[in-house]
């Protein structure tokens, strides 16, 4: 049952942001996929839902110098159609296409999904291996963070009171960056993964140079375990070295147990995943 | 409790309405507007019953707050019928026996319809992934699917709209 509620649909981000820093209990609203959810079920009884969608140039993917900037209200389903978004991030946009089903991933947004900030977000790992920031804006300043720093806790983020995040920024990559996105779920729709990995690998005369490894829902954080990463750096891209990384991974990661697996259970997923992640990023692009 | 004016388009008629922030865009259409084919069934974007087509693409109508649906062009089941003639789609779903308990059909329907709009020679596959965010419970999905893949066959060869 939802709640009585003011709505507003300002044009402009100062008015947003105005609003949200004014109103106790004021909402910002994206897609509504994970806001709406949670006012139907009384876990949230905002006084003011403030919807984004009026205020210009945050539904956009654009290419700038050496950056893609990927606007906070670009839906799931729009990401997944945009030819810069494929070009530089497939691992992100493989994400995306694994959300929910394709009603939720025509509402659901790329901002909502770091704002909701839960451990197991499938967008996540990728914009970890790719090096994403988020712009915040308070309305008339902006702010520029890593994800890493962005993401406090589950569903608790770095946005002050009356901060809007606008945009996420992400460096492209370089071209010789091979990527790969596996999730674990019970089902293929409509399921959140139990444990989900972004990796990245970049080989030169046949050896990694640098590896990148993102794991998700198996802390409270998703994070890119460093010791995973620096195993692979100078081996040959093998059974053995992804055994390596794997169990370096296992050992970083801090899963709970809860309805969906267990804490055993999903360490012994993050071994099993990400050594099929680091098989399929060489895979794809052998 | 302020009322917000929303203006929005339903099955081709203008529709200009007071909501309250709260309410959803299914509560506008069943309650508001009296279409009740559009059924509720978790109220939480699981089961899709709900599914109408907003701005051409499938949405779940439980997880749209009325006032964000404010300039939209909705189509719901009922806006499939002409002068009380089923369409092609609809009416593959009674041939094919893809109706049981019929609840989930609206909503199914409305993605299949959007489907065919963008892709009118969907396989399998495609029709399957689609669909996956429509819960059946009677079908086991076999009839649904063979429903959407025999409307695409006859829109292959007769050239029709789903």
């Amino acid at each position: 049952m939802l709640l009585q509620l003011e709505y507003a649909a300002p044009a402009s981000l100062e008015e947003a942001c105005g609003l949200l820093s004014r109103v106790e209990g004021a909402v910002a609203l994206a897609g509504g996929t994970d806001v709406v959810v949670s006012m139907n079920h009384g876990k949230a009884s905002p006084s003011l839902v403030v919807d984004l969608k009026r205020i210009r140039g945050l539904d956009e993917v654009v290419e700038t110098d050496g950056f893609v900037e990927i606007g906070a209200l670009v839906s799931m389903t729009k990401l997944m159609g945009s030819a810069t978004a494929r070009r530089w991030f497939p691992a992100l946009v493989q994400a995306a296409a694994s959300i929910g089903c394709w009603q939720v991933r025509n509402l659901a947004t790329i901002g909502g999904n770091l704002c909701n900030a839960s451990p197991s977000a499938d967008t996540t790992p990728p914009l970890l291996i790719y090096g994403a920031s988020v712009v915040v804006s308070d309305g008339t300043r902006t702010r520029e963070s890593p994800i890493g720093e962005f993401l406090v806790g589950p569903g608790v983020t770095a946005l002050a009171k009356g901060e809007v995040l606008t945009t996420l920024r992400i460096p492209m990559p370089p071209a010789d960056l091979q990527t790969a996105y596996v999730r674990r779920a019970i089902r293929r729709s409509m399921d959140i993964p139990l444990v989900n990995v972004a990796v990245g690998l970049r080989l030169a005369d046949g050896y990694v140079t640098e590896a990148r490894i993102a794991l998700g829902a198996v802390a409270p954080v998703p994070f890119r375990p460093a010791e995973a990463e620096e195993v692979l750096v100078g081996r040959l891209p093998d059974a053995a070295a992804f055994q390596d990384a794997a169990s370096a991974a296992a050992v970083a990661a801090r899963p709970i147990t809860d309805v969906r697996a267990s804490a055993e259970y999903r360490s012994a997923m993050v071994e099993v995943f990400v050594r099929r992640a680091l098989a399929s990023a060489i895979e794809v692009s052998a | 409790m302020t009322k917000i004016l929303i203006s929005l388009t339903v099955n081709g008629d203008l529709h200009e309405l007071a909501v309250s922030g709260h309410q959803r865009l299914l509560d506008v259409i069943r309650d508001h507007i009296g279409l009740t084919g559009t059924k509720e069934g978790c109220g939480e974007g699981e089961c899709g019953a709900c599914t109408v087509i907003m701005d051409g693409l499938p949405v779940n109508a439980c997880l749209v707050l009325a006032p964000q649906a404010d300039g939209a062009d909705i189509v719901t089941i009922e806006g499939l019928t002409v002068d009380g003639t089923m369409s092609l789609l609809q009416q593959q779903f009674v041939d094919k026996g893809a109706v049981q308990c019929g609840f989930c059909s609206p909503g199914m329907i409305m993605t299949a319809k959007a489907l065919l709009d963008g892709d009118p020679h969907p396989d399998e596959t495609a029709v399957r992934e689609a669909i996956s965010g429509n819960l059946c419970r009677c079908t086991g999905y076999e009839k649904i699917v063979d429903a959407v893949l025999s409307t695409a066959a006859v829109l292959a060869s007769q050239g029709e709209v789903a």
